[in-house]
């Protein structure tokens, strides 16, 4: 009996080994994958179903239909299943993929920068995509991988085995928002420091507008700020160190103390959404498009997002998060998140799979994506979304993207930091009294 | 204390002669329930102010469904909550219609509820009546089982139950979902309906038996025909139930062509959070809640009749 | 004879009920438990590290605030819900004009799916746009107008109102059935004795309706222990975990850290809580059998 457990246990922790090494030692041993030379002559018509971001009824998901039709067309018995792959599917779609019935092309399984999403790729289940990228695309005659733009590669990449797991079918920036024509009327300039940005909420306040429009309902959104202010008083390395690998302390570093003290000065000043608390996200998005909120801290999907009820005349300005004068941390970083599509290792179809991904990251594709949709692309030579005026200068002048949230989202201290944010943003507690939770907490969840 | 009524099983609309036609139970009755309304008393007073804000309340909601639903979503962002919609705007509820599918969820919904809700009841009616009726060893121990069912809460067995469907064949098939359907009423169907049939009174058996009919024949013809008002209470809130359910349905359900109407308004609900089309998911919400509060009002009268009838025996 | 005959009926009459629950409940329930002595990787495999589980359990404050809310809520739902709902089933037992109108409303919003009332009463919740704290401050009442969704003092309130605003109905119309049944000939004798209406409801209906009332209350408990939908479609759990509930916690885990096997535990340590207070209600509530 006792050897019996004692087999099962061995057992339990050999079978996953042999699949690691499997898997670690790239694509081309996978018994079932095409070669990488032929994938695009091996292309067959059959039935295929891919994770989508947008849903139902919107024009982004009518894109995407157009592309799926498209391909039936050329490719006879081609039948594209769109499937639904944003948050809230996750769960079941996730529990498909553990019983071995995964989307042949899917969203969020993978995520270089992020160690809790390395698992399915570690696991053999998902291909890898390097030897494919490789290859010389036919239509630009340079391997396909070099149409991506180099600051997205390692989110793509795995940091151990190198393979690449997924492509990007889009890019969010963190970026700040602002209505141009309340600035403009009252006199003030887009912030390009911490003080600018204090300056101009002063401004905005005492011109009866709102300065900053935020969520108190998605703890994330709150945590934004302060995932900013970090990157410019820490800098990103330090920051994953102690909030996502449990090394050193919170306080070790007096930066995060002063990123929460700028994020209380803030706070002080009155420069949130009246009743931001009770306000949820769409609500607080809407209301600075209606004027009634000055400046709004979110990722570049906002524009294709609200497309529907920004006024015509809006006039949006589009900047990087402010500098911190003497910042420690790096003052031309801006965080971001490529959504990656990955391809199932174990998929019917896989030169079918590998041809959805190819013509949704074509820079066709993604040029008509940025101009109709207001999508930023990590595909290189496509344009700037009109709808999202300067990003381009804004994404130029940043010298690395970093990943949103660190990684928090998944890790174990995912219970710990946003909250405590959210209390010093609500006004429960100050920046410093923050530190010492934060301290307590991360300490907690390391057993530091 | 028996029950004394089985009106439920009489056109509910026809005000039979009291005399005529005595009661099946020997009791007499105790109370004429058609009755006109009561007098006026000053304390009733309270009773409409009650009800009325209650009306009120409701009407209110629904109102502003209704309202949102005839909005643009320009209008429906940036105007009061409860500012009138400027016009008619019924391509709302086109567009839900045509790009929600609405229809085919609609059909879904009422094929998996009632079918759940009948197997449900029909396997638990059967259940119910060794349980409340016959003495055994094990009655304790199997009633204490199916009654677990209610305390135990329902997500923490979604892993397992993937699996087990999958293992069945039984994925993203309304087949599947309805057999779980039925399993997660059982539990409250075999404790009304064992709690409803211990009120009968015991003789109905021994007179049966003394004209020489079988337990199961003494059932068919003797009990089932008592327990309608209590079917119809538990049919009713299974049905209610599965109507409602959402997760599992999340769970279970992959292809659009079977969705149940919450997955389909949840489809709805994701386009207007990552579309801010705010305005089709309302026009959705109405079409769905409108056939249901129409049959509900007509139905009214058996609906609450077998529920008051019929429920619970404390 | 009668009861030798009866037996014979037993088994296949019990079989079909017994293969379904068998099947999809007691399997994967087992099943469950099992999980909860394993540690997942996000892909699905599993480790069997015993109890080490139920050991992070004890020193887990997220949970331990989960299940002081998953109490909370019990208890503020179970006032919000009782006190109004007796009253309404009371109120429609008075044979009223128009009783026919007042059931359709007060059992209307139960038909209406989860994710409609949520989204509704969000907006109606919110602190500028919405329709309470506007409403607060045209009658000089703004002292109380609150960010409701967003103060962590209040948000598990609302949240529980809105789930009892929806559910109310089928709680009326269950008691409903017991103020049916009372015998009329007692509370006749009770008013020809001259005691008042309220007397009547607090001497003598309550009292009879002490059974039904302690079955309710159950089946609330273990309702509000499996609160899940209007707090994840609602706040998410927050302000800051002020509404974090069991339900939502093991969601969270389950899904956001892959955590199957410590959300199956959570699970496992709910349903013996569950287990414990059904038993303290029914020996704290039952009565002597009325005879009536």
């Amino acid at each position: 009996m006792f050897a019996l457990r004692k087999l099962l246990v061995v057992g339990a922790v050999v079978v996953p080994m042999m699949t690691l090494a499997a898997c670690g030692s790239g694509g081309d041993d996978q018994p079932d994958a095409p070669a990488a030379s032929s994938w695009q002559s091996e292309i067959e018509g059959g039935p295929i179903e891919v994770g989508v971001l947008p849903a139902t009824g919107t024009p982004s998901l009518a894109f995407l239909e157009k592309i799926a039709d498209s391909m039936a067309t050329d490719i006879s018995g081609t039948d594209v299943k769109l499937t639904f792959a944003n948050t809230e599917a996750r769960p079941a779609l996730e529990q498909r993929w553990r019983s071995g019935d995964g989307l042949d092309v899917d969203y969020t399984m993978f995520d270089g920068t992020n160690d809790a999403l390395l698992a399915w790729a570690d696991d053999g289940k998902l291909l890898d995509l390097l030897p494919y990228l490789e290859q010389e695309d036919e239509t630009t005659g340079a391997p396909w991988i070099d149409s991506f733009s180099p600051a997205v590669r390692q989110f793509m990449e795995h940091p151990e085995s190198k393979g690449i797991y997924g492509v990007p079918s889009e890019l969010s920036l963190q970026v700040l928002f602002y209505n141009a024509k309340i600035f403009k009327d009252n006199g003030i300039t887009p912030p390009a420091t911490w003080d600018d940005l204090t300056a101009a909420a002063t401004k905005l306040k005492s011109a009866g507008v709102d300065p900053i429009a935020v969520t108190g309902l998605f703890e994330p959104y709150m945590g934004m700020w302060t995932d900013n202010l970090w990157m410019r008083t820490v800098g990103y390395d330090k920051v994953h160190e102690v909030l996502i690998e449990g090394k050193g302390s919170i306080t070790d570093d007096p930066g995060f103390l002063d990123g929460l003290t700028k994020m209380q000065e803030l706070r002080d000043q009155g420069a949130f959404l009246e009743g931001f608390e009770g306000t949820d996200f769409t609500a607080a998005q809407a209301q600075f498009f209606q004027g009634k909120a000055g400046m709004i801290l979110m990722g570049s999907w906002l524009v294709s997002e609200m497309k529907d009820v920004i006024p015509a005349d809006f006039d949006l300005g589009v900047i990087a998060f402010p500098t911190v004068d003497g910042g420690a941390g790096d003052q031309a970083g801006m965080m971001a998140a490529a959504q990656l599509m990955s391809v199932n290792a174990e998929s019917e179809n896989i030169p079918l799979a590998l041809e959805w991904v190819r013509r949704v990251t074509s820079v066709e594709t993604q040029t008509a994506r940025a101009e109709e949709i207001g999508e930023v692309s990590a595909v290189k030579d496509v344009p700037s979304p009109p709808g999202l005026p300067g990003i381009a200068e804004v994404v130029g002048s940043a010298d690395q993207l970093y990943p949103a949230y660190y990684g928090i989202l998944q890790s174990k201290a995912s219970e710990v930091v946003y909250p405590e944010i959210a209390k010093l943003v609500f006004g429960k507690q100050d920046a410093e009294e923050t530190l010492a939770a934060l301290d307590e907490g991360l300490k907690r969840v390391y057993g530091n | 204390m028996t029950n004394s009524s089985t009106d439920v099983l009489q056109p509910a609309a026809d005000p039979r002669p009291l005399a005529a036609e005595p009661p099946p139970i020997r009791r007499p009755r105790r109370r004429r329930t058609k009755e006109r309304p009561a007098p006026f008393r000053t304390y009733h007073l309270f009773f409409y102010l009650l009800l009325g804000s209650i009306v009120v309340s409701t009407a209110s909601a629904f109102a502003w469904v209704f309202n949102v639903s005839m909005k643009t979503n320009r209008e429906f962002l940036g105007t009061s909550p409860w500012e009138l919609a400027e016009g008619w705007r019924w391509e709302n509820y086109a567009n839900a219609w045509n790009g929600a599918n609405i229809g085919a969820y609609f059909g879904n919904s009422l094929f998996v509820s009632i079918t759940a809700t009948v197997l449900g009841v029909v396997v638990s009616v059967v259940a119910a009546y060794p349980l409340a009726r016959v003495q055994f060893r094990f009655n304790g121990v199997v009633l204490a089982v199916f009654l677990m069912g209610l305390m135990i809460p329902w997500m923490v067995t979604f892993a397992p139950l993937y699996n087990l469907m999958q293992g069945f064949g039984l994925l993203d098939s309304r087949i599947g979902l309805i057999l779980v359907y039925a399993t997660y009423n059982l539990p409250f169907n075999v404790f009304v309906l064992t709690g409803f049939m211990r009120t009968l009174p015991y003789e109905l058996e021994e007179a049966a038996a003394i004209d020489g009919a079988s337990p199961t024949r003494t059932f068919v013809s003797v009990i089932l025909p008592l327990m309608g008002p209590g079917v119809a209470s538990v049919a009713i809130i299974s049905f209610l139930q599965n109507w409602n359910e959402f997760f599992y349905a999340l769970l279970l359900i992959h292809t659009p062509e079977k969705m149940t109407l919450p997955l389909g308004l949840f489809q709805l609900g994701q386009a207007a959070n990552y579309g801010t089309n705010w305005v089709t998911l309302f026009a959705g919400m109405m079409m769905t809640v409108a056939p249901v509060l129409i049959a509900f009002a007509l139905l009214q009268k058996q609906i609450t009749k077998g529920l008051t009838v019929g429920a619970l025996k404390g | 004879m009668l009861r030798k005959a009866q037996r014979r009926i037993i088994v296949p009459f019990l079989l079909p009920a017994f293969v379904l629950l068998a099947l999809f409940f007691l399997y994967p329930l087992a099943r469950t438990v099992d999980l909860s002595l394993n540690e997942f990787s996000r892909t699905g495999s599993m480790t069997f590290v015993g109890t080490d589980q139920y050991e992070r359990l004890v020193g887990d404050p997220d949970f331990m605030n989960a299940l002081k809310n998953t109490f909370l809520l019990t208890i503020i739902g179970a006032l919000m819900l009782f006190p109004p709902a007796v009253t309404i089933a009371w109120a429609l037992s008075h044979r009223l004009r128009g009783e026919r109108f007042f059931r359709f409303f007060v059992f209307a919003p139960v038909v209406l799916s989860v994710a409609v009332v949520s989204i509704m009463w969000k907006f109606l919740y919110h602190p500028t746009l919405g329709l309470i704290n506007p409403a607060l401050k045209e009658v000089g009442l703004g002292a109380l107008a609150k960010t409701w969704l967003g103060d962590p003092a209040t948000a598990l309130a609302a949240v529980t109102f809105v789930s009892v605003w929806h559910g109310i109905g089928i709680w009326v119309v269950l008691l409903c059935a017991g103020f049916e049944r009372l015998p009329s000939d007692v509370l006749e004798a009770a008013r020809i004795d001259g005691a008042g209406e309220v007397r009547i409801l607090f001497s003598i209906m309550l009292p009879m309706l002490a059974d039904l009332l302690r079955m309710l209350l159950v089946l609330w408990v273990v309702q509000s222990f499996q609160a899940f939908a209007f707090i994840y479609i609602m706040t998410g759990g927050g302000p800051f975990g002020s509404t974090d509930t069991v339900g939502t916690l093991m969601y969270r885990v389950a899904f956001d850290q892959a955590d199957f096997g410590y959300a199956a535990a959570m699970g496992a340590v709910l349903v013996v809580l569950m287990l414990v207070i059904a038993k303290i209600l029914n020996k704290v509530m039952k009565r002597d059998e009325l005879q009536y």
